[in-house]
This record gives C-alpha cells, sequence and structure tokens, in this order.
C-alpha cells in the first residue's frame, strides 16, 4: 500500500503536460484513488477555467480606433521597369551615336577598341544622370527658401 | 522552424499601402485576444477603453516594424500586454503580488503536499453554475500577471511558446506562475466551499 502521495506540482504536470511526466507519476496515479482525485479536481478546474464567458465590451473598439488613425498615404510600390528601359535605351542611343561617328572620335581622342566605346558611353550617361540630379537638388533647395 | 504567415503578410501590405479596411480586419481577428489581456490587467472601466484603443494605434504606427517572426496576432498581444504593464508600473500597482491592508504580500504558497480529505470533498461540493462564479471571483483576486496567464491558457487555448512571445516570460517561469496560479484557485474554490458548508 502507498503511504506518500504525489506532490501538486506532479499532479498538476500529469493533468496539463502529460508529454513531459514521468512513467513513475503514471503508474502512481493509475494506483491511487487520493492522487487521482487530485486530479480529477485539477481537470474539473481547467474545464470550468475553459467554460468563463468572454469579457463584455460596451464600447466600439473597431470605430474609436479607426476614428483616431492617422491618415497613411497611399504609396504603392514603385515600378522600376520604366526606368530600366529608359537606362538600357540610353547605353543604346550613346553607343549607336558613338559607332555611328566613329572617325571623327577616332581622330579626336584616338580609340580604337570597343571596350574603349562602352568606358565612354557610361562616362557620360553617367555625366548626364548626375547633371540632372544636380538640377533637381538645385529646384528643390530653391523651393525650400521660396516657402521659409 | 521558420512559420508561412501569408494572410497576415498580405494584410500588413495592404494596410502600409493605406488600407483601412484590411486595418479594421486586423482589430476583428485580434480584439478577442486584446480585450482579454486589458480586462485581466486592467480594473478600471475607462482605463481598459483607453488602453485598448492606445494599444491598436501602436499596432498600426510599429506596423512597419513587424517582421513576422510570430504570428501577427502573437505580436499584438504582446503590444497589448507591454502596454498594459507600463501602465500599471506608472501607477505602482503590483504586477505579480496582492498586497493586502497590513502590507504583506497575501499570494504565498504553500509547498504541502497533497492530501486526500480535501479531494474527496471536492466534487460532492461543486455545483457547475456556482462553481464557475465562484472562480470567476478568485480569478479577479489574482495578481494581473497570473490572471493573464491563466486566462491565455485555460481560456484563449494559446501554447506556452505563444504565451510566452507575448508576457516575454521564459517557458520555465511561465509554467512555474501557471501552477502557482492553478493551486491558488483550487485552494479558494476548496476553501470557498469548506467555509460556506461550517
Amino acid at each position: 500500500m502507498k503511504t506518500t502521495h504525489l506532490s501538486d506540482k506532479k499532479i498538476q504536470l500529469y493533468t496539463f503536460d502529460l508529454e513531459n511526466c514521468e512513467n513513475s507519476v503514471i503508474e502512481h496515479i493509475d494506483s491511487c484513488d487520493v492522487c487521482k482525485n487530485a486530479v480529477d479536481s485539477y481537470q474539473l478546474l481547467s474545464k470550468t477555467l475553459k467554460e468563463q464567458p468572454k469579457p463584455n465590451v460596451d464600447f466600439n473598439l473597431t470605430e474609436l480606433v479607426l476614428d483616431r488613425l492617422p491618415q497613411r498615404e497611399h504609396k504603392p510600390l514603385r515600378d522600376y521597369t520604366i526606368i530600366s528601359a529608359l537606362i538600357i535605351l540610353g547605353f543604346g542611343i550613346i553607343a549607336i551615336v558613338l559607332y555611328s561617328f566613329k572617325n571623327s572620335f577616332i581622330n579626336f581622342v584616338e580609340i580604337k577598341d570597343l571596350t574603349s566605346y562602352f568606358i565612354i558611353s557610361v562616362g557620360v550617361f553617367i555625366a548626364i544622370l548626375s547633371s540632372l540630379d544636380m538640377i533637381k537638388s538645385f529646384n528643390r533647395k530653391i523651393n525650400t527658401i521660396n516657402f521659409s | 522552424m521558420k512559420q508561412d504567415y501569408s494572410i497576415d503578410r498580405i494584410l500588413v501590405k495592404k494596410i502600409l499601402e493605406g488600407n483601412s479596411i484590411a486595418f479594421k480586419t486586423i482589430i476583428t481577428n485580434t480584439q478577442g485576444l486584446v480585450i482579454q489581456i486589458i480586462y485581466k490587467m486592467i480594473k478600471n472601466p475607462r482605463d481598459r477603453e483607453d488602453i485598448a484603443q492606445e494599444v491598436y494605434l501602436k499596432v498600426f504606427n510599429k506596423l512597419s516594424s513587424f517582421k513576422f517572426n510570430s504570428k501577427l496576432s502573437t505580436w499584438v498581444g504582446t503590444i497589448t500586454y507591454n502596454t498594459c504593464l507600463n501602465f500599471l508600473e506608472k501607477k505602482k500597482i503590483p504586477i505579480l503580488n496582492v498586497i493586502d491592508k497590513e502590507g504583506n504580500e497575501s499570494w504565498n504558497i504553500i509547498e504541502n503536499n497533497i492530501t486526500g480529505s480535501i479531494h474527496n470533498q471536492t466534487e460532492d461540493y461543486i455545483f457547475k453554475k456556482e462553481r464557475a462564479h465562484i472562480l470567476q471571483l478568485e480569478i479577479e483576486k489574482l495578481p494581473p500577471v497570473y490572471k493573464t496567464i491563466v486566462t491565455l491558457f485555460h481560456n484563449e487555448e494559446l501554447s506556452y511558446e505563444e504565451i510566452s512571445k507575448i508576457t516575454n516570460l521564459p517557458e520555465g517561469t511561465l509554467k512555474s506562475y501557471l501552477f502557482r496560479a492553478r493551486k491558488k484557485l483550487r485552494e479558494s474554490l476548496l476553501n470557498t466551499y469548506k467555509k460556506s458548508d461550517l
């Protein structure tokens, strides 16, 4: 006959976390009415807790929150297709122009192979982009000064 | 393991693009959990309403920083729990201990082994309706953190992992708190019935 009973911790482990429960605990509960009663009372507690009513909310949360929300600007994700196409087109145009006038260029800068054409094309294109960026930045600063 | 939160991703993307209907969906999907946490942590009805609004405004403003490391509802739960904790700390309300009138902690857990005599009486005394009502009263007496954990585990049926993420408590500590809370609830229930029987 068993004279000692399981601790509360072990009883709860058996009731709520059986996977992590030792075999000896399971065996004990199977053969001990006192501990089995304790398990039953915890199961009853758990069942009653589950049946507890959800809180009654006396305000319309969705409405209250939506009224207070700051307006977020609609920002569609940037589509880079057009920009990429323009860049490729730019390279193409510059390369064609340089190739068409290669004789004049060869005389002028003494370039002979395709790599040189390519380097010059890229250089010219970057120069164009930087100039556009400078103009844009200049306009922005002017606008800021006008506003302030 | 990294989980696929595709619905959450779609909702968040829509909100970030300015779709307020998607945010309404988030409120609808998560307000049950938010309300449970707030009602267990905060007593004053007026404060509850303010905190509920504050939570969703925080969710809206922080949404772009959500990294999908958990379910969106768990993340909203974490914000709710932390907002309540901050509120209680500001008001100097104890979150783990209940202080009685003499200034003593009344949340003492007695680590006794279970004796048979009490358990044999348990089921004889407890009737369903009364039991639910008394339990509700006893839950209200628990410290806020215990109350919340018990509700999230037993009522909302969240896993240890989810509750751990919401409360930022290690799973071991969480289990220990749950053990204590259940033991306290069971003892309170038994004591109530024993007293009324006398």
